[in-house]
């Protein structure tokens, strides 16, 4: 050994005799192993194998793999991989059925522990047998023991980790009317709720929450405001109040105007109080969150319809990334690539049965335990149709375009929701008899009738648009009015789904001329608007002229493209009204029809008896969205009661209690099973709750943004910061900044900022869009040990480069010293050769 | 720059596709234009692009990125293009700026376009014999050769029914050729004159703030007729002249006429910044520089005198033998003096100019010429032990290295922070760092064998780093962009910084391993060189301190072999690398605790950091019980850099993790 780099590997200080005692041979042979740096040397290698193998999997050149293997099985525990121009195939195996392992997991499975102990082992074992303790070994002793007490301190910390994230909400919009405790709901745009008390009808819905609202009047002019502006019918009265959080002498009242350019005034303005209507009191208030939920975890949350709180079953072994289906049947396989329909050759098939015991005596389920049998990765509930017992006609139809475009719609006949596509303009009918066949391809012009009670007049005449060319006017016999139809517009979508029909029309009395609005809706009545260039933008009401009266009766046209299925079963025609006057014909499936410029339609199937079936559809893994982990997984639950019965269950990321918590962006949709003693059980599919170690409310939440503000994209942001307080015996404590890179810390768990809640576009014709800012998203987790695991990383730092760059030079300077010494005999013993 | 004859030929072939609407194209008149345009005006233009203040230079570069990819379009700046695409669309109707990326899709695009062709010459010349048909066929099929060459089609092209059928396939496959069908929508939209218009916000908010949105020209007018933001703060006077110079400019940008384009971009540079002056970046507007101080013409005594300081100061840290303050020195006098020299050779301390010429000079990569240059003369001196090969190389690697600084530097300034938060900066910096520890190496090295060894391994990785970032500016975006909010802290800098030097040390150390490997098998060939014992006695650092028993260190001995010298650097490069990997993760590890919950998360990344660092332990603990160290040493380096390597290339392309931010 000339090369002392780092250790004196000499004689082992212990000699090893062993005199026939197997205890004592069995020693020796233990300490003769774990002395061994070899040992050490490939238990790293393992080491490294292992984490690499956890971490990225093995990589095969797809050429080596079987083709079996390689046909779009990305959705599994194997991926393709383009790199370096060349095709992998990934395995991951910390990913494949029967492990199932997250990184933490694999991380800590016990082959990882066994290797990290072996290690610690081998490193006590050859550090006191082979390396003695002295001033030129400092350092090898301090990287080891600095590796030993990093171990131990992980132990601790990983041991006892617990991390999560919990949603906060800004706050709870607090509503008290007389004779009715108060409600609560989550203060967040277009969130809503309509009480009855007694006969009187009460409806709230918060129109619109403003984050940055500027404070007008009053010594806090200026100040800015989160606020709450809920719009209030009550029998007596419609306004909208603001709510500015803090600031509660601040409320105030809007109501509505006749006034098109001023739509809402400040109701100071208009009545002289803020305040419309004492009697009802809107009030915020926190809405302090007291649990977290814990990452990678599930539990199956039940409770009896009607009650509020949920009892949590926690699921253990749950798997996570592939699927569990028994039987191709159990969901909608997603088809490769320009397969045939029947082709689901991906499908393996893989059992599972995962015990769900109740672990609250309060469990509405007593001790019935419950089983999860299926699993889905990624899915969503969907309904197809299949052949049937019943008549209950269906068609696919496909349109192309010339340019290869493919839509493809599903027509129900007797769902008056699913009985049409395109805006209308294709639809699918079920005519029983020649006569209905001949009365859906009725065509009724439109009319208008036209009423004047006190001439006694009551015609009806033909609702067309009279021609724009010239500027004349129908003179009504027997009175001194005319009237002109300027444009008729029918099937017009208005917001809660229905459709009307609209005349237009010019009325000219002795005293002055107006435009009449006429609709075919019973709820919508004529309505009289001034005659002026651009009144009509502005809806410049004019007082009604009930001297006459007009009903607009839009006839009837069937959809210009109607599939009509009978007189018989399995017939089929077409009524195409593209061209102007009706045309029928008979229709086979697989036959092409053009349409119009380039537009073809084509029946793909027909099936005249169907019924619904509603299954989970599996997700084609290019479809997927990558880093939705858990959230789109379902999973079916068995319930061993009343001869068994089962449900899909989707995953939720929050088990939020009602629909009036729920938070924007996340999903409720509890599931319900009636059992055969009529009582309905509620149960829906999340994670592992924990409780806080205290309440915590948000009182604030800010976004900074670089130059120029927000823009939409996240590279705009600086940074955000949750302002949030902690209930300490019933009083909140000063609020603290929670932001990136600067936790807070209470009660033995840090508090992270995790997620926000952004600007967001209306996600439903009506729906009010957000601005966002409502809520956070902390992300909670302890950290025992973190201090032990920093000092041992320290100590090995220290060892390293005492090691490296100290050892040498004390070993120079002792080289040094011993030279000199012998320069000092060698001197002497001169000096004394000269003496 | 400008390419006359290639330029000519793109011309015919764009007249080239179908027999109908051309004549008003590009006419040879555009080189002159292109020629007596005056850039530099307009890139001094600040443009709001993210929450970034950028140079309209590199704002353009970062859109027509979008469109053309790195290509060059008529070799003209994307200043340019952008202006013309905004301003003269019809011009670019049918011209093949549009980069496909993959080349099997360009493939199915051509089959499509030539049928195309095809059908449409037949409906023309009804028959195929004719000689114009002939003509008018073989056009298109050199078109579309250019095509399957440069990746390069044009917007005409994409719309015919057919290509589009084609595209509209690709949509389909999500898996493999959806991502391109979707750059190709995205380029198109990009190209849509409306939509380079509203991101034109080159109007600060006037008398708004710092969060104020930006504006365009189309809100200033809206403003004048009464619509839109009020800009109540601007005087009438000035909101009038800047619409006017913006429209004498878009007239005479449309009708070529290069010197009123000059004079109303002069005019509207010297306009815009009065709107609000306060966002507006200009002469030294970055906050800490020497010229930020004041505003006397003290910034060049300042700067003069701060280089001079640092050589002076440098030069006798040398003589007095203290390296570390040596090389601190003489490197900061390099930079600076590097830097000082662009600003000077610019003109300007505006940050918006420097970044419109920052992005126009390729970002300096192409600083990997002089390495590379430099590497011929450094191995000859090890090799050789050849004096002027020595002295030639050390000054080109400092030539090179002033250059690396200088770019780093001006990164710097321009985006106003430390160049270090995506792979484009990682990589460029980590090289960087590894010069700096080289040289300091160096100067520690300096009176032995070792000499210009470092300075060798420095060279060949800054050359392969900036090869790079100059070779794959898509994989390597040089784009300048602001930081995640989670990256916005101290351990930013310091874990960062420590990883990437260690990283480059590694890299360094593999270069010496591969060549003492070579060194071996040159010598198991000829037998003229050392055996297996042909190593560092004491490993690395300990090699040049611990003394032999007659009193000079193992090193510097008169009979150190190539062999020993090699394997000596490698050591030194190996020790430094472990315990600067190692407070590294350590360091990350205190962020990520602060800043995701727990000190390791088992992330992808981290986890091939820390088998970086096993490599290295295993190394150690084999060279202790091996005969044959320097070759076991030499093999294991390069496994460590592979290892690394893949952590760098693979895992951050390939495999997304909690850091697929940097």
């Amino acid at each position: 050994m000339t090369n002392t780099d780092l250790t004196n590997t000499g004689e082992l200080p212990y000699a090893m005799t062993s005199n026939g005692n197997p205890l004592k041979s069995a020693v020796n042979g233990f300490l003769k192993l774990f002395s061994s740096v070899w040992l050490g040397v490939w238990m790293l290698v393992f080491l490294l194998v292992y984490s690499s193998i956890g971490s990225v999997g093995i990589w095969i050149p797809s050429g080596f793999v079987p083709d079996s293997y390689t046909l779009s099985r990305d959705h599994d525990w194997i991926h393709d991989i383009y790199w370096l121009y060349i095709h992998w195939t990934q395995l991951h195996i910390r990913q494949a059925p029967g492990l199932e392992m997250t990184e933490f997991e694999w991380f800590h499975w016990w082959p990882f522990y066994l290797n990290i102990l072996l290690i610690c082992v081998n490193l006590i074992v050859a550090t006191l047998r082979r390396i003695p303790l002295n001033v030129i070994n400092l350092g090898v002793w301090m990287i080891h023991s600095g590796i030993i007490i990093l171990c131990i301190g992980s132990v601790v910390y990983f041991g006892t980790k617990v991390e999560g994230d919990a949603p906060i909400l800004r706050r709870n919009v607090v509503i008290e009317v007389p004779d009715h405790d108060p409600v609560r709901i989550a203060a967040q745009p277009g969130n809503g709720i309509a009480m009855d008390v007694g006969d009187r009808h009460y409806r709230f819905e918060i129109m619109n929450i403003d984050p940055q609202w500027e404070l007008l009047s009053g010594d806090d002019a200026g100040k800015r405001a989160f606020a709450v502006m809920v719009a209030v019918h009550s029998p007596e009265y419609q306004y909208v109040r603001t709510i500015p959080a803090d600031f509660p002498n601040h409320v105030q009242d809007a109501i509505f105007t006749s006034d098109p350019q001023r739509p809402m005034v400040r109701a100071i303005n208009e009545i002289g109080r803020e305040i419309v209507d004492d009697s009802v009191q809107i009030s915020l208030e926190y809405a302090p969150q007291d649990t977290f939920y814990l990452m990678n975890s599930a539990a199956i949350y039940l409770r009896e319809k009607g009650t509020y709180e949920w009892i949590e079953r926690p699921i253990h072994n749950l798997p996570r990334y592939n699927d569990y289906l028994d039987s191709r049947s159990d969901a909608w396989l997603p088809r490769r690539m320009g397969a045939a329909p029947s082709d689901t050759s991906d499908f393996v098939r893989r059992h599972l049965n995962v015990r769900v015991p109740a672990v609250d005596e309060r469990d509405p389920l007593g001790d019935v335990p419950l089983y999860v049998t299926r699993y889905l990765r990624y899915a969503i509930e969907h309904t197809e149709r299949m052949p049937g017992p019943n008549h209950d006609p269906v068609v696919w139809v496909r349109l192309r375009s010339e340019r290869g475009q493919v839509q493809d719609h599903e027509l129900v006949a007797f769902d008056s929701e699913l009985n049409h596509a395109e805006n209308h303009r294709l639809a699918f009918r079920w005519a029983g008899s020649r006569d209905e066949l001949a009365e859906i391809a009725r065509v009724e012009p439109a009319t208008l009738r036209v009423v004047v009670p006190e001439a006694d007049v009551d015609v009806v005449v033909s609702a067309r648009p009279m021609s724009t060319d010239e500027d004349t006017f129908e003179p009504i016999e027997g009175t001194d009015f005319a009237y002109r139809i300027e444009n008729v517009q029918n099937d017009l979508n208005i917001g809660s789904g229905g459709l009307v029909s609209v005349a237009i029309v010019r009325i000219r009395t002795p005293e002055r001329t107006f435009q009449r609005w006429v609709f075919d809706h019973p709820d919508l009545p004529s309505r009289d608007l001034a005659d002026e260039a651009g009144a009509v933008m502005h809806e410049q009401e004019v007082e009604f002229d009930d001297r006459i009266q007009m009903q607009y009766n839009p006839g009837r046209r069937p959809a210009p493209v109607t599939i009509i299925a009978g007189p018989e079963e399995h017939d089929l025609n077409l009524l195409l009204t593209i061209a102007g006057e009706p045309s029928l014909q008979a229709l086979r499936p697989n036959q092409r029809v053009d349409l119009q410029a380039g537009i073809t339609m084509e029946v793909m199937r027909y099936l005249p008896r169907s019924r619904p079936e509603t299954r989970p559809r599996v997700i084609p893994p290019e479809q997927r969205e990558r880093n939705a982990g858990q959230q789109r997984s379902m999973i079916r639950v068995e319930l061993p009661v009343d001869g068994g019965m089962h449900e899909w269950l989707p995953h939720h990321v929050y088990p939020f209690r009602h629909r009036y918590e729920v938070l924007r962006r996340f999903l409720f949709r509890p599931k319900e099973i009636t059992l055969s003693d009529g009582r309905v059980i509620e149960m829906m599919y999340s994670r592992q709750s924990y409780p806080l170690p205290t309440a915590i409310a948000l009182n604030d939440f800010q976004v900074t943004a670089h130059i120029g503000g927000f823009t939409g994209q996240t590279s705009s942001i600086r940074d955000w910061t949750s302002m949030i307080r902690f209930d300490e015996d019933g009083q909140w404590t000063p609020a603290e900044p929670v932001s990136m890179n600067k936790p807070a810390n209470y009660g033995g768990f840090w508090y992270f900022q995790a997620k926000w809640d952004p600007p967001d576009e209306p996600r439903w014709e009506g729906d009010p869009g957000s601005q966002g800012l409502n809520y956070t998203v902390l992300g909670v987790g302890n950290r025992n040990g973190v201090w032990t695991q920093l000092f041992g990383c320290v100590v090995a730092v220290i060892g390293m480069c005492y090691a490296f760059y100290v050892k040498p030079m004390i070993k120079r300077r002792r080289q040094q010293a011993v030279q000199q010494q012998l320069a000092s005999i060698q001197g002497r013993q001169t000096n004394g050769e000269e003496v | 720059m400008k390419q006359p004859a290639i330029m000519m030929i793109v011309f015919v072939m764009l007249a080239a596709m179908t027999p109908t609407a051309f004549g008003q194209q590009q006419s040879s008149d555009q080189p002159s234009f292109n020629d007596q345009l005056n850039l530099e005006y307009l890139g001094r233009i600040a443009v709001h692009s993210d929450g970034r203040v950028k140079s309209y230079g590199s704002y353009t570069r970062t859109m027509m990125q979008f469109v053309s990819g790195s290509r060059v379009i008529y070799g003209q700046s994307p200043m340019v293009t952008y202006m013309d695409l905004m301003l003269r669309p019809r011009a670019y109707e049918d011209a093949s700026i549009i980069f496909v990326r993959n080349k099997p899709m360009r493939e199915r695009i051509a089959m499509a376009a030539r049928q195309a062709v095809e059908e449409a010459g037949r409906s023309v010349w009804s028959e195929e014999a004719s000689p114009e048909f002939q003509e008018f066929v073989r056009e298109a099929e050199e078109r579309m050769e250019t095509f399957m060459r440069t990746g390069l089609i044009s917007e005409r092209v994409l719309r015919e029914p057919r290509v589009g059928q084609v595209i509209d396939e690709m949509r389909q496959d999500l898996l493999r050729t959806a991502r391109f069908a979707e750059e190709l929508d995205t380029a198109r939209v990009v190209m849509d004159p409306d939509v380079l218009r509203r991101n034109l916000r080159v109007i600060a908010p006037p008398g708004g703030g710092f969060e104020d949105r930006w504006l365009t020209f189309e809100d200033l007018q809206a403003s004048l007729q009464g619509r839109g933001h009020p800009l109540a703060e601007v005087n009438e006077q000035l909101k009038t002249d800047l619409l006017q110079q913006w429209d004498e400019f878009q007239s005479a940008w449309r009708a070529r006429d290069a010197q009123r384009v000059n004079a109303a971009s002069a005019r509207l540079a010297e306009l815009l910044p009065q709107v609000n002056p306060e966002l507006y970046p200009g002469e030294g507007s970055r906050e800490g520089w020497p010229w930020s101080f004041t505003e006397l013409d003290w910034p060049w005594v300042t700067t003069v005198s701060l280089a001079a300081l640092f050589i002076g100061l440098g030069l006798a840290a040398v003589k007095l033998r203290q390296p570390i303050v040596a090389s601190i020195c003489l490197t900061s006098g390099i930079g600076w003096i590097a830097f000082i020299g662009g600003a000077m050779v610019l003109g300007t301390t505006n940050p918006l100019g420097m970044e419109s010429w920052y992005f126009a000079t390729r970002n300096m990569t192409w600083v990997w010429l002089l390495y590379a240059v430099a590497l011929v003369p450094l191995l000859l001196s090890i090799v050789f032990r050849w004096k002027p090969a020595q002295w030639l190389g050390l000054g080109l690697f400092f030539l090179a290295f002033a250059f690396h600084t200088a770019a780093l530097l001006i990164r710097w300034y321009v985006s106003d922070r430390w160049p270090n938060s995506n792979m484009f900066e990682a990589v460029t910096t980590a090289a960087w760092f590894g010069g700096v520890a080289a040289i300091l190496l160096e100067l520690w090295v300096w009176r032995s064998p070792l000499r210009s060894v470092f300075a060798l391994g420095s060279a060949a990785s800054s050359m392969v780093a900036l090869m790079c970032a100059y070779y794959m500016p898509v994989g390597l975006n040089p784009t300048i962009s602001n930081m995640m909010p989670v990256l916005h802290d101290v351990w930013l800098y310091i874990h960062t910084n420590v990883i990437i030097l260690a990283y480059c040390l590694i890299f360094m150390a593999a270069v010496t391993a591969v060549l003492y490997l070579l060194y071996r098998a040159a010598g198991s060939i000829s037998g003229n060189f050392g055996g297996p014992k042909d190593y560092a006695r004491m490993g690395g650092a300990a090699s040049l301190i611990q003394t032999t028993p007659d009193g000079t260190t193992y090193i510097t001995q008169e009979k150190t072999t190539v062999g020993q010298v090699l394997d000596g650097t490698t050591m030194i490069l190996m020790e430094l690398s472990f315990v600067l990997l190692w407070a590294g993760l350590v360091m990350g590890a205190i962020w990520a605790d602060h800043s995701w919950g727990r000190p390791w998360g088992w992330d992808p990344k981290e986890v091939f950091a820390l088998n970086t660092f096993i490599v290295f332990a295993v190394l150690i603990h084999v060279r202790l019980k091996t005969k044959d160290k320097g070759v076991w040493t030499a093999l294991i380096a390069m496994v460590g850099a592979a290892v690394m390597l893949f952590n760098w290339v693979a895992i951050n392309f390939v495999v997304v993790g909690l850091h697929s931010y940097a």
